[in-house]
């Protein structure tokens, strides 16, 4: 199990002899290793320098309880295929309760099949067994998953030696002086003898194992979000100690997502400090992905722009909520006509992840007469959100409750904008109706000689007045005369001359 | 003819302006420009527009060719990229010159001008738009060949709008126009047109844009604009765009039958 944690998902076994080390009592040793390392006699517990002697070619890995863990759960997650009780035994353990599977999936034989086949493609070599209790199935697995077909529980236990039991050793050492290294002399003992010399939880153990005692289970929850952790050697603001430190959380991310076939539309990254909170930086995908180097390309992005108040001492990225994976469509002749899936979505993700999630955006038009509301902008353009284009919409209604209704409010305006146009053809209406192809964002003052508007010289009037009066329900109380004016230059420009005061200003060009 | 000749016209051979019709170009609903720039804007090449003054109709211009790429019915509509534009591309007027504004991405202008840059190229190399209008200051003869290679792997068409003094400057672009106002009606000048000769016409776009209005607005459907007339009384010149709400209002709520 360890060996798998630390090696690639699906990558063939290595040929070369290959040993998994963890520190322990201040020496490197040998906690796990493959059949090639086997072979040249290096047995578990060994002492690295000791390995060596046997294999100078030994291929080294350092052991990760975070991906033991996370394989695991994934598999856990296989096994909630086979049955919905699921639990973990921590470190390398699973139980799955199959008595109310047995039906469906034709017996138990045929069930231990498809089990082991769907677990061998996560992590081959591992010992299955079945038993009445959850803590005997165990012991008979870390036993080796042999099976005795019409014995007892209590004699098939009764044969395993005490170290599946995984007892602190103190207790296996005690019982091992008085003669007892099977499960079976524990039984011999005398109950109460045996609960005051060794200890109350390991009779209660034997009862569960035997199902005397009731016990029960923690059922498997699988995680919502990944979370991944590199700290760093030493303080650090280089950016590509941090794009080396995001590449290898990524590429397990991308890992864990395929494994849970599952996509992320948000990450979070995180640079924790010595002394101060860590700085957090969000990244909302438009559209959930499970492509690595996707993901990779967008967080990279983001380092580029992320400023530091202090050194980082490790690199956080959290990714979640998990959604299960939606299969992209494929297009079976490119560049034909529109873009290819997701490169919209991509393109707004890469400009906002550079300059800011504001700098981006979409317009639509507004249901107002007022020349200023009667835009809006929009978070991203409407396309992205119109239904019907072959491809899942990228916020559900349920989801996004802020900006669904923009989306549908901005689709009615589009609607009755084009009324507008028809309705000014209706009745035959003139040229005064012309909007500029800019806006000011803001109407423009403009100097104004003996009651005449000056930009650069005489504005000449050759359109208007057109009248807007309107908003004095809601405090945007505008009076306003509009005109279409020819600057000295040529230009044309929708200039204005406020009824309050009398004073004029620009508010768009006829681009 | 002997064979030897036949092969020298290959398309090897350049035969002046007969040479150039292999660039993809989209009519940009002038016929006089049309002819001018032999077929219409190149398409999937940089096109520099000069402007010394904003609002001589400079994006009139592009408006016939961006309403024909909306009309156009695809899976997945591009994006029209506006980068870095001087205002606000103002909805209501793009509407009414037939522009599908759900299709405009904006890109406000950033910080430094290099990010302009980074931006108009991001949009064009992404595939994801169908033609970008960026608004650039200043740009080095590397930089415009770049965003012309990446206009030409990505088929995007690319405009770029600078400052007249630009002009002076030796660029890859296929097209470079000058637009500015004369008399009235916008003055083209074509100042650089890949396998064409430079010259000027003159283009009535101001009375254009109305044009296309009324005739956009006939194609419009009808009782909108009457329910909105008759419910309402018609006042002076008190914004007749209320009339055609109130009667879009109207429509949707049942009240006009």
């Amino acid at each position: 199990m360890a060996l798998q944690a630390v090696e690639a998902v699906g990558a063939p076994e290595d040929p070369r002899p290959t040993v998994v080390v963890e520190p322990s009592g201040g020496r490197l040793r040998v906690v796990a290793l493959n059949g090639a390392a086997r072979g040249r006699g290096i047995r578990r517990g060994l002492d690295l320098g000791a390995a060596f002697a046997f294999s100078g070619a030994l291929r080294v890995l350092e052991r990760s309880h975070r991906a033991e863990r996370s394989l695991l759960e994934a598999l856990a997650v296989v096994g909630q295929r086979f049955t919905p009780s699921v639990s973990l035994e921590p470190p390398d353990g699973l139980l799955l309760e199959v008595h109310a599977s047995l039906a469906l999936f034709g017996g138990l034989e045929r069930l231990r099949a498809s089990l082991g086949e769907a677990l061998a493609t996560l992590a081959p070599g591992f010992d299955m067994a079945v038993a009445a209790t959850p803590l005997a199935a165990l012991w008979l697995a870390r036993a080796g998953g042999e099976e005795t077909a019409g014995d007892t529980l209590a004699a098939r236990l009764g044969r395993l030696p005490l170290v599946v039991t995984r007892w602190p050793d103190p207790v296996l050492e005690l019982l091992e002086g008085i003669g007892v290294t099977t499960i079976g002399g524990c039984l011999r003992l005398p109950r109460d003898g045996f609960a005051r010399r060794v200890g109350k939880v390991y009779l209660d153990a034997l009862d569960k194992a035997l199902g005397k005692r009731a016990d029960p289970r923690a059922p498997f929850d699988p995680p919502t979000h990944l979370d991944f952790e590199v700290e760093l050697v030493d303080e650090s603001t280089s950016l590509p100690v941090f794009v080396d430190a995001v590449t290898r959380m990524t590429e397990q991310l991308a890992r864990e997502l395929v494994i849970r076939h599952a996509q992320v539309g948000r990450l979070e990254l995180a640079f924790e400090h010595r002394r101060a909170e860590p700085t957090v930086h969000r990244l909302e995908l438009l559209e959930r992905t499970g492509n690595g180097l996707r993901l990779l390309e967008l967080l990279c992005d983001k380092l580029e722009r992320i400023e530091l108040p202090a050194p980082a001492t490790a690199l956080r990225l959290v990714a979640g909520p998990l959604e299960p994976a939606v299969g992209e469509a494929g297009r079976l002749f490119k560049g034909e006509g529109g873009t290819d899936g997701g490169a919209r979505a991509r393109l707004v993700e890469r400009l906002r992840g550079r300059l800011g999630e504001s700098a981006v955006h979409g317009l639509s038009p507004a249901a107002d007469h007022r020349p200023e509301r009667a835009w809006a902008g929009t978070e991203v353009p409407g396309v992205l959100r119109r239904r019907g284009a072959g491809r899942p919409p990228l916020a559900d209604a349920a989801q996004d409750p802020a900006t669904a209704p923009g989306a549908e409010g901005a689709r009615t305006a589009a609607d009755a904008c084009t009324a507008d146009t028809a309705g000014h053809g209706a009745d035959g209406c003139g040229p005064w109706a012309e909007r500029p192809l800019w806006l000011s964002p803001v109407p423009e003052p403009l100097r104004s000689v003996a009651g005449e508007p000056q930009l650069g010289g005489r504005l000449r009037m050759i359109e208007g007045p057109e009248r807007i009066e309107s908003g004095w329900w809601d405090g945007g109380d505008v009076g306003r005369d509009y005109f279409v004016a020819v600057g000295p230059s040529g230009e044309r420009l929708w200039v204005f001359r406020d009824r309050a005061d009398g004073r004029w200003y620009l508010h768009g060009r006829f681009g | 003819m002997s064979a030897g000749l036949e092969a020298l016209t290959g398309p090897h051979l350049w035969r002046g302006r007969a040479g150039c019709s292999a660039q993809s170009v989209r009519v940009t609903g002038f016929d006089a420009l049309d002819r001018a720039l032999g077929g219409g804007w190149p398409w999937g090449a940089v096109v520099e527009i000069f402007v010394e003054r904003y609002g001589c109709g400079e994006l009139s211009l592009l408006m016939p060719a961006l309403a024909a790429l909306s009309a156009a019915d695809e899976a997945e509509p591009g994006f029209f990229v506006f980068v870095a534009p001087p205002w606000i591309p103002y909805p209501p007027a793009l509407i009414r010159r037939g522009v599908d504004v759900g299709r405009i991405l904006v890109v406000e202008r950033p910080a430094a001008e290099d990010e302009t840059l980074w931006a108009t190229e991001q949009a064009v190399r992404s595939g994801a738009s169908a033609a970008v209008l960026a608004w650039l200051g200043s740009a080095n003869d590397t930089e415009l060949r770049r965003l012309q290679l990446s206009a030409e792997e990505r088929g995007c068409g690319l405009m770029l709008f600078r400052p007249e003094r630009a002009l002076r400057q030796r660029s890859p672009a296929a097209l470079r126009l000058k637009v500015s106002v004369e008399r009235n009606a916008t003055r083209v000048d074509v100042v650089k047109r890949r396998g064409g000769a430079p010259q000027s016409l003159r283009l009535d776009l101001f009375s254009y844009a109305s044009q296309t209005a009324r005739s956009a607005s006939r194609r419009g459907s009808m009782p909108a604009g009457r329910c909105g007339a008759s419910s309402f009384p018609q006042r002076a010149a008190v914004d007749r765009s209320a009339l055609a709400w109130v009667g879009a209002a109207g429509r949707r709520s049942g009240r006009c039958t």
